[in-house]
């Protein structure tokens, strides 16, 4: 097979990723911050390690504000429906997965908080323009993708991040798409909370996610139970991580996710980005000659940036028809809406969905050689 | 010999205060608290061997919340 749904899940995982899930199983078998005796002792020191290298790769300094999460999408609802107090009101942008969407619209839908989409412009000002316009005086946060999982356009998220607290609010980065692929300080871009997956671009396996914490900001619990630390107390505990943490963890998964990102460090996160970007620009100047493909991301756009990734269509195919004809090709694709109607509204997609291609560090030229020749064929018999 | 008892909220304020004290190269190691308040249930300590007063100060300027110390000598 030959994959690329990288942007859905990153497929293969580094070989030392995938040794640790084992070794993990095997040394790590006890539940951290619970026991006293020695493999609870080492697991929870291999879990705080890991902690620590997250906090690292993010530019915080703070382990205990690292949480495990299953994925990003419950990162986001716990930030979510954490910092949501009654009558408030949210902005997103036009560009955010359902991931955030559908919590927002869950709140509004029960009378709770109130939320407005921002449209992305032509430019980064034009769409910081358009974040500005909806703050009010009740706005608590700003959340928004780093970059549209469908179509790569990045947003200018340090501008927001800053927007936001001159207004007032908090800002709350979705890093599922940029994680691992761009580089992300949240100290220096004034970051308030952080919420990624695990298995994406930072070569974890599934079922994890991060929520990192760089605020004071209180946030309430959606999920209540034991954590090993002020059990005597039935209110669930104040301090982080337990206050997310709520039963046992995934350890292999933690400890796999840590290896993941030493891979991606050990790699460089621009080199990364090189890498993937050079296939997708070698794709993009063949699609673009051929009269019925529809492109919708442009690497060599002068106004706006994009990640890795690319969105296409031919004429007179559904995107699903397209994605089921390369598989034929073994070709691994992801078709159809991506869980973001409105990141397709915004570009007209919404009826047919788009076809996306997102490379890997694994990416070879061999690859998308192969890709290109099975596309090529698709366009013209259709 | 100042044995000094250190009592935290969690594993991991405990192993943060074990890199704190590490990084000023006072020795210690994490610990089940064995003798748990009636209030408080589980918990973890950090234990220091040979401490000085002034080690509750670092950690407690590091933003390590002590829940209890108790010296041993």
């Amino acid at each position: 097979m030959i994959y690329f749904d990288n942007a859905a899940t990153s497929y293969p995982k580094p070989p030392e990723v995938i040794k640790t899930m084992s070794r993990a199983t095997v040394r790590y078998g006890a539940n951290p911050g619970r026991g006293g005796h020695e493999m609870s002792y080492l697991t929870s020191e291999a879990v705080y390690e890991t902690r620590k290298r997250v906090a690292e790769f993010f530019g915080t300094d703070a382990p205990e504000n690292v949480i495990f999460t299953k994925n990003c999408t419950e990162a986001l609802n716990i930030v979510i429906k954490g910092l949501c107090v009654p009558g408030c009101r949210f902005i997103c942008s036009c560009f955010d997965h359902n991931a955030v969407m559908r919590p927002l619209e869950a709140l509004r839908s029960s009378g709770t908080a109130g939320y407005d989409i921002a449209p992305v412009g032509k430019t980064d000002d034009e769409t910081v323009a358009n974040f500005k316009r909806l703050f009010r005086s009740n706005t608590r946060a700003v959340i928004c993708t780093g970059a549209s999982n469908v179509f790569g356009e990045r947003l200018p998220t340090a501008k927001l991040a800053k927007l936001a607290h001159e207004n007032g609010a908090l800002f709350v980065l979705d890093a599922a798409q940029t994680a691992g692929i761009v580089d992300i300080d949240m100290s220096r871009e004034k970051i308030d909370f952080l919420c990624t997956a695990g298995h994406k671009g930072l070569y974890g396996p599934m079922g994890t996610g991060l929520l990192v914490i760089n605020s004071d900001e209180h946030l309430n619990s959606f999920i209540e139970g034991g954590t090993g630390s002020f059990s005597a107390v039935l209110s669930q505990p104040e301090i982080y991580p337990d206050r997310f943490e709520s039963g046992t963890l995934n350890v292999p998964g933690i400890l796999s996710l840590g290896e993941g990102i030493r891979f991606v460090s050990s790699r460089g996160v621009s080199q990364i980005y090189k890498s993937e970007q050079g296939h997708i620009a070698d794709i993009y100047k063949t699609l673009k000659n051929i009269p019925n493909i529809r492109l919708y991301t442009d690497p060599f756009s002068s106004e706006k940036n994009f990640v890795p990734l690319l969105s296409f269509n031919v004429d007179g195919l559904h995107s699903e028809q397209t994605a089921a004809l390369l598989a034929k090709d073994n070709i691994a694709v992801r078709a159809g809406l991506h869980c973001a109607p409105s990141a397709h509204n915004t570009y007209g997609t919404l009826r047919e969905g788009t076809v996306r291609i997102a490379p890997s560090i694994f990416t070879k030229k061999q690859d998308v050689n192969l890709l290109l020749t099975s596309i090529v064929k698709i366009a013209k018999n259709s | 010999m100042n044995r000094l008892i250190i009592k935290v909220g969690s594993v991991t304020f405990a192993l943060k205060a074990r890199d704190i004290l590490s990084a000023r190269n006072i020795r210690s190691f994490v610990r089940k608290t064995p003798n748990p308040s009636k209030g408080e249930g589980c918990g973890y300590s950090l234990v220091v061997p040979n401490a000085t007063e002034s080690v509750i100060g670092v950690l407690r300027l590091s933003g390590i919340e002590i829940l209890e110390t108790q010296w041993e000598k």
